[in-house]
């Protein structure tokens, strides 16, 4: 059975994506509190999600292969 | 999938160049988010569309069931551009940090990001920019690139994970 844990890069990119069911939500957030490892990696992905959420705001994917700015 | 979505795709299926047109409009930018990851070169990108497009309609009695049709669409818009893919360069994806000592700034990040995305296998960088540039919710980009919602949860679980180790140092200085 799938566990916040195991599959935490899954859960939270499907978390920043608002694509989890509330009982994931609430399982994955809990997870969260007590697990020090997996808040790293949280605290990384949402930071990646920002940067493509922010390159996506700017630029088409066009122009990001052309390294203009 | 709703009924209208799916009438609309059977009567394409069936010959009807109206309904046709518009599922080019509603798939367009999805079949172009895909063989742009694939290729990325806009104006091969651009001619997978038309080239899959003109395919599908001359063959769209192939599909038997109207809700693989964006599916079956997306299929072939990925064969074309490896197709192009293979006449041109080799494949290959390290998951390995680029450039850890340099710099950190916006066109830095830029530059690691598309370097970082250039690394993932196709079907990664499709899902992504469906996502991101298209802002696709993922029951979409399931349908159109014919995944279950387990494997999509995988594929942009470790597409992430791949480019946040990439661009660590990059994450590290938006603290």
């Amino acid at each position: 059975m799938a566990t916040a844990h195991n599959e935490i890069d899954n859960w939270l990119a499907a978390d920043l994506h608002g694509e989890l069911s509330a009982d994931e939500r609430s399982a994955l957030h809990a997870h969260l509190v007590e697990c020090a490892v997996c808040r790293k990696t949280h605290h990384e992905t949402k930071a990646m999600n920002k940067i493509l959420e922010e390159t996506s705001l700017r630029k088409d994917p066009i122009q990001l292969s052309n390294n203009e700015c | 999938m709703d009924a209208s979505e799916r009438e609309q795709y059977r009567a394409a299926i069936q010959g009807d160049r109206e309904a046709f047109e518009m599922i080019i409009r509603t798939n367009g930018r999805a079949l172009f988010a895909i063989a742009y990851g694939i290729l990325q070169d806009r104006g091969e990108a651009e001619d997978v569309v038309q080239d899959s497009l003109v395919k599908a309609w001359k063959t769209r009695w192939r599909v038997r069931d109207p809700e693989k049709f964006p599916a079956w669409l997306a299929t072939i818009a990925r064969h074309r551009a490896h197709d192009i893919l293979r006449k041109r360069r080799p494949f290959s994806y390290p998951c390995e940090g680029i450039g850890e000592n340099e710099p950190i700034d916006t066109t830095a990040v830029d530059q690691k990001l598309h370097s970082a995305l250039a690394t993932l296998p196709e079907l990664h960088r499709a899902a992504l920019t469906l996502r991101y540039f298209e802002e696709m919710d993922y029951r979409s980009i399931e349908n159109m690139l014919g995944v279950s919602n387990g494997a999509l949860r995988g594929i942009l679980g470790r597409s992430l994970a791949c480019l946040r180790k990439q661009l660590r140092p990059a994450l590290a200085s938006m603290d």
